[in-house]
């Protein structure tokens, strides 16, 4: 009995003080205000910053104060606040938010049987749409997304604007590319992907942009050019007056109505120290 | 150096920890959804399978055999591993902030890993192995979880690109992979005679 309790009291005291001593040794300083910054994130653990999780972006952020527009489910003052911790101050400027640019109007190539995800359909000789560069629609996005905003109606993904948090996780996976991130104030947006010639693009689509520079030609502010086979849109020199989204024979251009910048919705930052 | 080799081959296929002796099953399903992860985790219990085995064998010939207390064994033997993680864990914390970072939780989770605690037990209870027996012994039953784990991964990855029954979805159908695998390590059985 006396032996047990001595060899187990003694083996244990001897790890204590051990552990005691090298737990003094092998201390780590730890920056308090990594602490302060990850108190303030919300531990989602969503990797939109592109790090591998809130506590890996806050020691980032520490160090680089210039990653704190990163994080996409802060808002505008929280950001302040992690201003404030790290001694800078935060300018806010537009949110971002996810667009499908997709009618969804393809011809279909060939009958699809394989696995049901865009990823693996896209890898079997690019999709089984003619058009390479069309909405797939197996909502690899809706899986992906973290804020229950992307549902599938009609087989094209619908995005809730006001859940959506411009996280761009869905623009990330989409293996055709078809989900752009546009700031708020975007004021026409474009329908269509594909930099085909204008008689390719016309026979495989139904509904997708045809290059018939209508809108070049109305636009009158000659905001609008071709590139690509696409318009390209100046947003600056647009003033949303809808003439090219009327005149538009495939109604591939939308006038886009800005979500509130609100101060509940995350907006991006600019750091001026 | 004949006896070794068994020891090795014996470890690692014939009686594979995971997959004939049942130890250490929790990690093992826990852990084994990715190759990258089963890989880390597989070496932090190769690291401290061997190192704790080595320190108990010490500790169990040389403390507790002169005392006649062999049978408290289990509770030193649980004491020296904590209290061997928790060391590990505070010196790779100290040099190696990067390789802290990728064993993460795994590190802390081997303290609990009933396949250590087995093998020190094994060594000294079951076999009475040397102390270069008992340590070759910890380490290539190690690299036999490792096996193990990195198996289950692959086929568990590859699994998930295929349409599952709803019922068996996860962990059950992780159970019957396991099994199926085990079922092929006894082919190994006859090895040894």
């Amino acid at each position: 009995m006396i032996e047990e309790i001595a060899v187990l009291g003694i083996l244990g005291f001897a790890f204590a003080i051990g552990l005691i001593f090298a737990s003094r040794k092998f201390a780590v300083q730890m920056d308090a205000r990594v602490e302060q910054v990850r108190g303030t994130l919300p531990g989602l653990d969503c990797g939109a910053c592109g790090f591998g999780g809130c506590n890996d972006y806050a020691s980032a952020v520490v160090k680089d104060p210039s990653l704190v527009c990163a994080c996409k489910q802060i808002d505008a003052d929280e950001r302040k606040e992690i201003g404030k911790v790290l001694g800078i101050d935060v300018k806010e400027t537009m949110p971002t938010f996810a667009r499908l640019s997709c009618t969804g109007g393809s011809n279909v190539a060939f009958e699809y049987r394989g696995v049901q995800s865009c990823a693996v359909a896209a890898s079997t000789v690019g999709g089984f749409l003619e058009c390479k560069y069309g909405c797939l629609g197996f909502g690899d996005c809706v899986e992906v997304c973290a804020f229950d905003a992307i549902r599938m109606v009609d087989g094209l993904p619908q995005i809730d604007k006001k859940k959506c948090t411009g996280c761009a996780q869905c623009v990330r996976i989409c293996p055709k590319k078809v989900i752009k991130l546009q700031p708020d104030d975007v004021k026409v947006f474009l329908f269509c992907n594909s930099p085909e010639p204008a008689r390719v693009k016309a026979r495989m689509c139904k509904k997708g942009c045809i290059a018939c520079n209508i809108c070049e030609r109305v636009c009158p502010v000659h905001a609008i050019k071709m590139v690509n086979n696409l318009p390209e849109i100046d947003q600056v020199t647009c003033t949303a007056c809808g003439e090219c989204v009327e005149k538009c024979p495939r109604h591939v251009l939308e006038l886009a109505k800005p979500i509130s910048i609100s101060s509940t919705k995350p907006t991006e930052a600019q750091v001026t120290t | 150096m004949e006896n070794l080799l068994a020891i090795v081959i014996s470890a690692v296929l014939i009686n594979n920890v995971i997959l004939t002796k049942f130890l250490g099953l929790c990690s093992f399903f826990g852990i084994s959804s990715r190759i990258r992860n089963s890989v880390m985790m597989g070496l932090a219990v190769i690291f401290v399978m061997t190192c704790s085995s080595m320190l108990t064998w010490v500790i169990y010939y040389y403390f507790l055999a002169p005392f006649h207390v062999e049978y408290i064994r289990i509770v030193v033997f649980i004491l020296v591993i904590a209290t061997f993680v928790q060391l590990v864990e505070m010196i790779i914390r100290k040099f190696l902030p990067d390789i802290y970072r990728a064993f993460g939780i795994y590190l802390p989770l081997i303290t609990v890993n009933c396949a250590i605690l087995g093998v020190t037990l094994i060594n000294v209870d079951v076999e009475g192995y040397s102390f270069v027996a008992s340590t070759v012994n910890a380490l290539a039953t190690g690299v036999g979880y490792l096996l193990a784990i990195i198996l289950m991964a692959g086929i568990r990855t590859r699994l998930e690109l295929y349409e599952q029954p709803k019922t068996f979805k996860g962990l059950p159908l992780a159970f019957i992979i396991a099994a199926l695998l085990a079922l092929a390590f006894q082919g190994f059985s006859g090895m040894g005679s």
